[in-house]
C-alpha cells in the first residue's frame, strides 16, 4: 500500500512539472496583444523577422537561414541579447534563438522561442 | 574502425525513439518498485548501458519503436542530435548500478530511492521531452563549444 501511495506521489508530482512546464511553454509562444517592435528593430519590409541569438547559441545560425530560406524577401534583423539586453528583456525573450515575426508596421504577429518551435515552424512550410 | 562508429553516432536521430525508451523505463521501474522485483534494476541497467554504450541501435526498446511503431506514424517535426540522450542514458545507468550496489549490500532504501529518481527523471521526458541529462549535456556542450548536429 505504502509503495503504492509513493507511485502515486511520483506521477502526480511528474504530472505537475510537466503540466508547469508545457503552460510555460505555451506562454513563451503567446503574441500579447498590441506589442510592437522597438523603431531601431524596425525596417521597410513587408514582414520582419527579429532572430534574437546569444554568443554560445548553436541552433540560431541555421534557425536564421531557415528564415531567410522561407522568405527571401523579409527583413532579417539579428539582435544578441547579451549586446543589448535591455531590448531583450523589453520583448520578453526568455530562449535562445527567439524569432518574432513583425507585419510592414512593426506589429509582432508570431512569436517562435526557442529551437524547437523555430524549427517546427519551418518545417511546416 | 573508431572513425566509423563515430561518424554514426553523429547521425541526428527521431527523437520519439529515446522518449520511447523513457516511458519504457519510467514504467518498469514504478512496476519493479510496485512488486518489489529487485532483479529488474540490474536487469534495465544492462539494457540501458548497452543504449549508452552503443547508440540507439543496441536498445531493444529503440528497435522495437523502429519495427512496429515508427512506420505507423508520420516522419518527426524534428530531428535531434544524439548525444544529448545518449549521455542522459550513461547518466541514467550509473545511478541504476549505483542502485544495484545499494541491494546488494543490503541498502534497499538507498537503493530505491535511486531508481526511483530514474524513474520520475525518465517520465519526465517521456511526457515533456524535457530532459534533465540532456540538458546537462547542452550546458556542458555550450561550455566547450561543442557544435550540434541537429
Amino acid at each position: 500500500m505504502t509503495r503504492l501511495l509513493v507511485v502515486l506521489a511520483l506521477l502526480v508530482t511528474v504530472g505537475a512539472v510537466s503540466w508547469a512546464w508545457r503552460a510555460r511553454r505555451a506562454r513563451l509562444q503567446r503574441v500579447r496583444s498590441g506589442e510592437r517592435l522597438p523603431p531601431e528593430l524596425r525596417r521597410d519590409a513587408a514582414r520582419t523577422w527579429v532572430v534574437v541569438t546569444t554568443p554560445g547559441c548553436a541552433s540560431c545560425e541555421p534557425a536564421a537561414a531557415g528564415l531567410r530560406d522561407l522568405d527571401p524577401t523579409a527583413a532579417l534583423v539579428p539582435l544578441d541579447a547579451t549586446e543589448r539586453p535591455d531590448l531583450a528583456c523589453a520583448l520578453d525573450v526568455r530562449a535562445a534563438p527567439t524569432v518574432l515575426e513583425a507585419d510592414a508596421d512593426g506589429w509582432i504577429v508570431r512569436r517562435l522561442a526557442g529551437p524547437q518551435a523555430v524549427m517546427a515552424h519551418l518545417d511546416r512550410r | 574502425m573508431a572513425r566509423i562508429s563515430r561518424k554514426a553516432e553523429l547521425v541526428p536521430i527521431d527523437p520519439r525513439g529515446p522518449r520511447t525508451n523513457q516511458a519504457f523505463l519510467a514504467v518498469a521501474l514504478a512496476v519493479a518498485f510496485l512488486f518489489d522485483l529487485r532483479p529488474l534494476v540490474p536487469a534495465l541497467a544492462v539494457l540501458l548501458g548497452l543504449r549508452a554504450a552503443f547508440g540507439p541501435r543496441a536498445s531493444p526498446v529503440i528497435r522495437l519503436y523502429s519495427a512496429l511503431i515508427r512506420p505507423r506514424l508520420g516522419p518527426p517535426s524534428h530531428l535531434e542530435d544524439p548525444r544529448p540522450a545518449r549521455f542522459a542514458a550513461a547518466v541514467g545507468t550509473l545511478f541504476l548500478v549505483a542502485s544495484s550496489i545499494a541491494f546488494l549490500v543490503g541498502a534497499p532504501g538507498l537503493a530505491w530511492v535511486l531508481a526511483l529518481v530514474v524513474a520520475a527523471l525518465a517520465a519526465l521526458a517521456a511526457l515533456t521531452g524535457v530532459c534533465v541529462g540532456c540538458e546537462i549535456w547542452l550546458l556542458l556542450a555550450r561550455w566547450r563549444r561543442v557544435e550540434l548536429v541537429a
